[in-house]
């Protein structure tokens, strides 16, 4: 995994254990954060407007897709599948 | 609780018995126990009382220790016994046991500067016999009420506007300015209120009337801020809890009993249950359920009834009553409303009453403090949907957020845009949260007489509460700003004083709040934003503070907004004569403020689809209420009404 990636992951699940009041290990990279209940469609809101915000990336509908979101690890991937195109 | 009025004329003309004892009368309902007058060369002051603490002798007017300052006082001063030990500790001695007194020592000894150390809800008027000015002040957050009228001929106060048109010179005229104030925010803009040269001093700030005129200052207002670097949500849950324990606590003082009401929401239980926890004895309870399913929440009023193990009554309201008790509403709130949801209220507090209770503890103000209502949530939503204004998911959101909407159960994209769409891209808009909800009120002065129309061409309600703003108000994050938008205009304009003060005194009960206490509001405005609306979970720290205090169901359960109907109310199940009266061409010849034709056009769609909208609603309950406004108060002006006569009267004549 590239520096970048291992930043970026840092970042996000920084953000989502803020965002969530979750102790720092109970959310793992893989953990499917909105079947788990992390975070319910409303927490869509905040989590996308964060990414947009912060990592300079803009989601269409065909985006807000629950693969692109289900994990820590999904959306590293979709950060970095955005920047690069 | 009380009523005050009073009159300073330097032309010598102040002591008119008469006219004293009839403003009183006006508002006698306030505080039906007993009644004094103190009458000077310049100044008459008068009191109703309703009598709370110190039964025996806290009769007003009282003076300081010197006689110099006399005070006549509508409120309670919660934390009275520690500023009594204050004064005793430095030699003063008292004749009563009475907050009242404390208060006119305390001013005595501290002046204006006495404001910032109380802790309570009040509009009190000190006359200064030496320096011959009267020295005015309401509470930070305006629970108390208290207006003025000044002209040449004097200047005069009281609790309420009607006592002040039963001075003959005074003329009731309604503004159309501030009509138009309300029919945008549901309430004028303070001072502003719905009458012209009427006014109200506004929450926080203090007046002084002497032989120069009218000075008037503020003294505490809304700041937001995060003063808590490193705060965690536990400590921050912990906090709350021992400043929310105290605010309920000092509450609790009263040489009545004190009751509360239970929703069935979350804020409600919470103060009920620190009142159990304090005070575990048998705690009274009252509730209102609605025969209209839509608005009804007995079940969950039930459930906390049960967990809290109060002593519980609830009536249940019908479009009926709600129908025949609006004249009395629009009595006591003093101004047109837009909604009928006052008058539920109305008969809560005469089931109070009935139950002899003077005293009920709410949980009022925990939605605007903790962010718990539905706007909050929705200006974030559209903030999200204003990125992708073009995107058809982003808006669904909103169909989550009012699933009590029945327009909301099928909203497709096209129906969200018109409904939620209103300049989604104005994100910098200082008014943002709250455009939405003042466009669709802005519906009701499309019918609006050519006469209104012309009188307001060019006039606008934002731009003066644009110039209203505060200085800061530019650096607050997004949820600080709707805050302040909905605490000073909504909750301190319309909640407190509509839903409030009027409804609860129109049956002489007092309420207080908890959630109100000014040590628990700073507190909750130095919170981060996450600790109040996480992600988009309204009132996220009362949730954590309330786990295993209350039913979980009723931490979890989704926000029901309180409202009452209309349609129902005015038009179904033979609604009461006046109604028919209100809305005849021959009234709207008379009030002139709306137009007969627009209004009869929407009536008969009503008729004809069996079917009216939020806004129509809204439209509705603002001609009716401004019908019946014109007709108590400029038609009948208040001031010919029957004096009712005034219990054990005391007169201090000062000549």
């Amino acid at each position: 995994m590239s520096t970048d990636a291992i930043e970026i992951k840092e970042k996000v699940k920084e953000y989502i254990r803020q965002a969530t009041f979750v102790e720092n290990d109970k959310i793992k990279d893989e953990s499917l954060i909105f079947k788990e209940g992390y975070f319910d469609s409303m927490g869509f809101v905040v989590l996308i407007t964060y990414l947009e915000e912060n990592f300079g990336i803009k989601t269409s509908d065909s985006d807000l897709i629950e693969e692109n979101f289900e994990s820590i690890n999904a959306i590293t991937d979709f950060i970095i599948r955005k920047n690069s195109n | 609780m009380c009523g005050i009025a009073g009159i300073i004329d330097y032309r010598g003309k102040a002591a008119t018995k008469p006219v004293i004892e009839g403003m009183l009368c006006a508002i006698n309902y306030r505080g039906p126990d007993e009644s004094g007058i103190y009458l000077s060369q310049f100044a008459a002051l008068g009191n109703v009382r309703l009598s709370i603490i110190d039964l025996s002798t806290g009769q007003q007017p009282i003076s300081d220790s010197s006689g110099r300052y006399w005070i006549v006082f509508n409120g309670e001063i919660f934390n009275y016994k520690e500023l009594r030990k204050l004064l005793l500790d430095k030699g003063l001695s008292f004749k009563t046991n009475s907050d009242t007194e404390v208060l006119v020592q305390l001013y005595a000894l501290y002046g204006k500067e006495c404001l910032s150390m109380l802790n309570g809800q009040f509009a009190f008027a000190i006359w200064d016999k030496i320096k011959e000015e009267v020295f005015i002040a309401r509470d930070r957050i305006g629970i108390r009420p208290l207006f003025y009228h000044n002209s040449e001929r004097g200047f005069s106060f009281a609790s309420e506007i009607k006592s002040l048109f039963v001075q003959k010179d005074i003329t009731p005229e309604l503004s159309y300015e501030n009509l138009s104030q309300i029919y945008t925010f549901w309430t004028a803009i303070t001072p502003g209120t719905a009458f012209r040269n009427i006014f109200e001093l506004s929450p926080g700030h203090y007046m002084v009337y002497n032989r120069q005129g009218i000075e008037i200052n503020k003294y505490w207002e809304l700041r937001y801020n995060d003063g808590n670097e490193g705060l965690t949500l536990s400590k921050a849950v912990e906090s709350f809890h021992d400043l929310f324990y105290d605010a309920v606590k000092i509450r609790l003082r009263a040489d009545v009993e004190v009751a509360a009401y239970l929703s069935g929401g979350i804020d409600s239980s919470s103060t009920v249950a620190y009142i159990k926890n304090i005070e575990p004895g048998i705690l009274n309870t009252f509730s209102i359920g609605f025969d209209d399913s839509d608005f009804d929440e007995s079940s969950y009023q039930r459930e906390a009834v049960n967990y809290l193990n109060t002593r519980h009554r609830s009536i249940i309201c019908t479009s009926e009553e709600i129908s025949e008790s609006f004249p009395k509403v629009v009595w006591h709130s003093e101004t047109p409303v837009t909604r009928t949801a006052p008058a539920p209220m109305y008969l809560l507090s005469r089931l109070v009453r009935e139950n002899n209770i003077k005293v009920v503890i709410t949980g009022e103000g925990a939605d605007e403090m903790l962010a718990g209502y539905d706007i909050f949530k929705e200006a974030k939503i559209r903030r999200f949907w204003a990125k992708q204004p073009d995107s058809v998911i982003r808006p669904r959101l909103l169909t989550k957020l009012y699933p009590y909407l029945p327009q909301m159960k099928q909203a497709n994209p096209a129906i969200l845009k018109m409904f939620y769409g209103y300049k989604l891209e104005e994100i910098d808009n200082p008014f943002y949260s709250h455009l939405l909800r003042w466009n669709n009120s802005n519906h009701i002065k499309k019918h609006f007489s050519a006469e209104v129309k012309s009188e307001l061409n060019g006039y606008s309600p934002l731009d003066v509460l644009g110039e209203k703003l505060p200085g800061d108000f530019h650096n607050w994050d997004y949820l600080q700003k709707s805050q302040w938008l909905e605490t000073t205009i909504f909750m301190s304009g319309y909640l407190l004083s509509s839903q409030g003060d009027r409804m609860a005194m129109a049956n002489s009960v007092e309420g207080r709040y908890p959630f109100l206490d000014y040590r628990v509001i700073e507190y909750c405005n130095r919170l981060p934003a996450d600790f109040k609306l996480n992600i988009l979970n309204e009132k996220y720290l009362l949730k954590r503070l309330m786990q295993n205090k209350i039913p979980d169901s009723i931490i979890k359960r989704s926000k029901q907004a309180y409202r009452a109907p209309v349609k129902s109310a005015f038009f179904l199940n033979k609604p009461p004569l006046y109604v028919k009266e209100m809305l005849s061409p021959e009234f709207f010849t008379k009030a002139g403020v709306f137009d007969y034709n627009s209004i009869s056009m929407l009536l008969q769609k009503i008729e004809r689809t069996n079917n009216s909208s939020e806004v129509e609603d809204m439209v509705l309950a603002s001609v009716i209420s401004t019908h019946i406004l014109y007709h108590q108060f400029i038609e009948k002006n208040p001031g010919t009404h029957q004096p009712e006569r005034l219990s054990n009267l005391k007169i201090i004549t000062d000549l």
